[in-house]
């Protein structure tokens, strides 16, 4: 399992999952791609 | 690491999403499995002693396969809608909005987005990206 973390004044995430696998975020108008 | 697989079919992986979401903050969430792989959604279930204050939606309705699966029964009481099996792609994500309900605090929620592989085929492909866990599945 491979894993990316982001952090900003809103949302701290953590992903793990397949390598390849992606997990978007959408925070007010900001969008976040977090890839394993 | 390259897995031994036993049983081509069965195998079951999972995706582990760990969130610390500000207060009155309303995030939409889209899971979307590597590319050219369809994954069977199976499950989801959500570690945190705090649940209520998370308000947890829908945003896409997913197609129900003729899998059935058990499924944690207090996710079924708060949200019917991920009680329904079904494929998950690139073209085909697995979405849903979640909103810390709390107006104050920052929480804390981990989620386990549990996952069928299908065949060998679609194992290969997982194993040609890289290193990853795959563990036999068994039924709880």
């Amino acid at each position: 399992m491979a894993g990316s973390e982001y952090q900003d004044e809103k949302i701290k995430v953590r992903l793990s999952g397949p390598p390849g696998s992606e997990l978007l975020i959408k925070v007010d108008d900001k969008e976040i791609v977090l890839r394993s | 690491m390259v897995l031994s697989i036993i049983k081509p079919l069965g195998l079951h992986s999972e995706v582990q999403v760990s969130l610390d979401v500000a207060a009155d903050t309303t995030l939409a969430i889209s899971y979307k499995p590597p590319d050219g792989i369809i994954h069977l959604f199976d499950d989801i279930t959500w570690e945190n002693t705090e649940l209520d204050v998370f308000e947890i939606q829908a945003v896409r309705q997913i197609d129900v396969s003729p899998h059935k699966v058990m499924i944690n029964e207090s996710l079924i009481s708060r949200h019917p809608f991920f009680s329904r099996p079904a494929r998950i792609s690139r073209d085909s994500p697995f979405s849903f909005t979640l909103k810390n309900m709390d107006k104050h605090v920052t929480r804390h929620l981990e989620i386990t987005i549990w996952i069928w592989i299908r065949d060998k085929a679609e194992m290969d492909q997982i194993v040609k990206a890289g290193e990853v866990e795959i563990r036999e599945y068994a039924r709880r």
